[in-house]
């Protein structure tokens, strides 16, 4: 559907272009009747508008026929299959980051842009026509600005582009975010790159006529823009000069700092200034000094205004961002919160919860047990420090991420944690805590054993794999007798909260041989008992007369973790 | 010192120098209706002055004034250029443009912005040329003499009261020559001023003629007077004579002489070529010279 939707932005154009051309006469060769029968209408001459409106209308059907432009064409439909076709779970593709995306999706469109209006600019060069041109009364600015009108088409093909990249993710129901003023700006910022592509090409047509030329300006500016995007986003904010500023990496879209307005008023400022120039060159009026006057400040202003630290306000906004667009629903003491796009996936976090709550005692289960979709801790530590320090409270229990259903055992192993007890989340910049000998540890993994369909082989990690807490992180190749119930790290966007001891897992594993109904008789009598994190393991392998495990190792916390308390 | 005068165009002591080539060399020379042809060896400045004319090159010296305006002024430019028509001596084509779509972009450029209005007066030139059957054609795809003749057809949109083209009849065959002639003609009364080496198409369609050699105005009056330059001095014999000036043999096998004439020469009736020619002192144009 966006594909057939950009071909008929695509088509649509060239149909208006047709339209516009002249009809195919064939007549006779009346050479000398013609010479003597012909009246000739005095032509008005028209205004320099109407005249460069004709002459842009020309040279936008020159435009649309280009090679560049087919290229364009074909790039723009290649990037729509893509997004369509690329994995519908990864966080890259989701609506919030699309939107960030907007500029880096049209540079081809403005690069080849570029090339194509600025052959259109040399080719009187080309063609030797330059002379009979300067015999005619339009001023050669005029031919200027029309030639930077005429990349209508790629606009409209830009434009295009975004509403079928758009449309592609939304019909995957991976809208997180919101239609705000900043997803505007983007949409903005995307058509003044193209716009700014004509400018730049018609510029260096005027001042450095030379084929050669539009090449390598698009090298230098790729080189500018990867050398500004590798920059820390947080320590070197001339990283936002770049012409696309590319959203940071493993960095949730909502905390994106480029300020998305300011940046679009510093691009239309460099397109301004760009477009001046190629003006200036044939024509020194004021109307093209003011446009360069105005050029160099609105690109000055965006320049310092994208380059400050993340104000207070800012960060607050960030920081309330991740609540604002929850959406929330209760059913049967579940409440289940998701953001817009993802509520399919409620019902998979209410399973897992029911089964796992079913084997609690009613007066020791979570009322209600929250599942909460979060935007999760990866990149956290990299956030401006004055962004992570508003969030450190607000990770919320129940953090389910972004995930897909890979992570099917956080449906088991979150109600079980917080049925236990257990902390479900890292909470803030804290690594996570370790419960190794504590009986409820063992309640939480047996919990999580007897409901999950595929958990098993999830509970032994691999020992070389490292975790990355908020703040710390830690390897359990350091700490052989621990490990985490966890989905690989790169599966899910929040770290595991707690660190259980092998110990405790294969006491639990045990208890899963057991009959449900026998564990449960038994442990019912006190749940509150084996909640308590004073209870050691011991005590629960007693009670349920589970043959011994390796107790004296779990006792010791790995190094840089605490104790869950 | 401002020239003011009712002529179409007035030269005074024009100057233009490339370098150390004097181009045109303190031309003075005014034009009026009418058709007025140029002639001049290769070099002579014929094309710096049509293009000076033409308002793409200023003169290093002296003044101009083209249907009453200066092109030394930024209006002046523009007044000139909305009454002209201009056809440089390589006007350069856009190749991948269909014959209709280049002059329709000239037009564009000549003002003509109102749409409908500007397609009829393309294909009424393009018409005139005889072009109608090719105007959708790219114009790779066309002749030399063909796209010569979209040259002359964007010079005469809007129908300019001043016509400067720079060697049209180039390429073109005899038949398209004539019908350019009759082109010209109808016109009435309006300025022209081509460029040529045809010196039977000044004789045939100028009212005025004008040889320069050397960026100076060696001769400016009618065709026949430039003709009768050679009265008396112009004799066929059946053998070279070896003390005329330039000599030739015709289609007929005898050979045509100017110079002093021997006594008892078979003087026969000068043409404009022939008065070029002794005036330029040099064969110009002239093949199989004997």
């Amino acid at each position: 559907m966006p594909i057939l939707l950009l071909l008929a932005v695509v088509g649509g154009c060239w149909w208006l272009l047709r339209l516009r051309r002249g009809k195919d006469v064939v007549g006779t060769d009346t050479w000398s009747g013609a010479a003597r029968g012909a009246t000739v209408d005095p032509t008005p001459h028209g205004s320099v508008g109407a005249v460069t409106a004709a002459l842009s209308r020309v040279e936008a059907g020159q435009f649309a026929a280009s090679l560049s432009f087919i290229l364009a064409v074909v790039m723009s439909l290649l990037a729509v299959v893509v997004i369509n076709l690329s994995d519908g779970y990864e966080n890259d593709a989701i609506f919030g980051r699309l939107f960030q995306h907007f500029g880096v999706l049209v540079y081809p469109i403005a690069g080849l842009a570029l090339v194509a209006v600025n052959r259109a600019m040399l080719r009187a060069r080309r063609e030797g026509t330059i002379e009979l041109l300067t015999s005619t009364p339009t001023a050669s600015s005029t031919r200027t600005v029309a030639h930077m009108i005429s990349v209508w088409p790629a606009l409209l093909l830009a434009m295009g582009t975004l509403v079928a990249a758009t449309i592609s993710v939304l019909a995957r129901g991976q809208a997180v975010g919101s239609w705000g003023p900043d997803w505007l700006a983007e949409v903005l910022l995307a058509l003044a790159l193209v716009a700014g592509g004509g400018a730049l090409g018609v510029a260096l047509g005027r001042w450095i006529p030379h084929g050669i030329v539009p090449a390598i300006a698009l090298l230098g500016i790729l080189g500018a823009t990867g050398t500004l995007n590798g920059l820390d986003p947080f320590t070197n904010r001339a990283r936002n000069w770049s012409l696309w500023s590319s959203p940071p990496p493993d960095l949730d879209p909502m905390f994106v700092l480029r300020p998305a307005w300011p940046h679009l008023v510093y691009v239309i400022g460099l397109v301004g200034i760009v477009a001046a120039l190629a003006v200036m060159r044939s024509r020194r009026g004021w109307a093209p000094i003011g446009a360069l006057v105005v050029g160099l400040a609105l690109a000055g202003t965006g320049a310092v205004i994208q380059a400050r630290p993340v104000t207070a306000a800012d960060a607050a906004r960030i920081a309330n961002s991740i609540d604002a667009d929850l959406e929330c629903r209760t059913d049967a003491e579940i409440r289940t919160c998701t953001y817009p796009g993802y509520g399919a996936w409620r019902a998979d976090w209410a399973k897992g919860a029911r089964r796992v709550l079913a084997l609690v005692p009613p007066a020791s289960r979570p009322t209600p047990y929250v599942a909460r979709q979060v935007v999760g801790n990866r990149g956290l530590s990299n956030l401006d420090p004055e962004v992570r320090d508003r969030l450190r409270d607000r990770i919320p229990a129940g953090s389910y991420g972004f995930g897909g259903p890979d992570t099917e055992v956080t449906w088991f192993v979150l109600p079980a944690q917080a049925a236990t007890g257990l902390p479900t989340s890292v909470r803030g910049v804290r690594p996570p805590c370790y419960a190794g000998n504590q009986a409820r540890a063992v309640l939480a993994v047996w919990l999580t054993l007897a409901t999950a369909t595929n958990a098993v082989d999830s509970v032994i990690q691999d020992p070389d794999e490292e975790f990355s807490g908020v703040g710390a992180s830690w390897h359990l190749a350091d700490a052989p007798w621990a490990t985490v119930i966890w989905p690989s790290s790169n599966h899910t966007d929040a770290d595991s909260p707690i660190v259980y001891a092998r110990a405790d897992v294969d006491a639990a594993r045990q208890m899963a041989t057991r009959p449900v109904a026998d564990v449960q008789r038994v442990l019912g009598e006190d749940w509150s008992r084996w909640k308590d994190a004073a209870t050691p393991t011991s005590e629960l392998v007693r009670a349920l007369a589970l043959a011994p495990v390796d107790f004296a190792t779990a006792r010791k916390v790995p190094a840089g973790l605490a104790r869950c308390r | 010192m401002t020239v003011t005068s009712a002529h179409q165009v007035v030269v005074r002591d024009v100057h233009k120098h490339f370098g150390s080539t004097r181009a045109v060399d303190g031309v003075d020379l005014e034009l009026d209706l009418g058709i007025t042809g140029l002639l001049g060896p290769n070099g002579a400045g014929k094309t710096t002055l049509l293009r000076m004319l033409a308002t793409v090159l200023a003169p290093d010296r002296g003044e101009l004034r083209v249907l009453g305006s200066d092109p030394a002024t930024s209006a002046g430019r523009l007044e000139i250029r909305r009454r002209l028509g201009y056809l440089p001596q390589e006007p350069g084509y856009y190749k991948g443009f269909t014959a209709f779509a280049f002059v329709d972009y000239v037009a564009i450029l000549k003002e003509m912005s109102e749409r409908r209005a500007r397609h009829d007066e393309v294909r009424r030139v393009l018409t005139a040329v005889g072009l109608s059957d090719v105007m959708q054609k790219p114009i790779r795809a066309l002749s030399g003499g063909m796209r010569r003749r979209v040259g002359i057809a964007q010079a005469l949109l809007g129908d300019p009261d001043l016509l400067v083209l720079d060697e049209p009849t180039a390429g073109l065959d005899p038949e398209q020559r004539l019908r350019f002639r009759e082109l010209l003609t109808a016109r009435g009364d309006r300025t022209t001023l081509l460029s040529t080496h045809q010196t039977d198409d000044v004789a045939a369609l100028c009212q005025r003629v004008i040889a320069i050699n050397h960026g100076c105005v060696q001769f400016d009056g009618a065709p026949h007077d430039l003709a009768d330059l050679a009265r008396d001095r112009v004799w066929t014999a059946t053998e070279r004579d070896v003390h005329a000036e330039l000599a030739w043999v015709t289609g007929d096998g005898l050979v045509r002489h100017i110079g002093e004439p021997p006594v008892g020469s078979t003087i026969v009736p000068p043409t404009v070529e022939d008065g070029y020619l002794l005036l330029q002192g040099q064969p110009v144009g002239v093949t199989d010279v004997t």
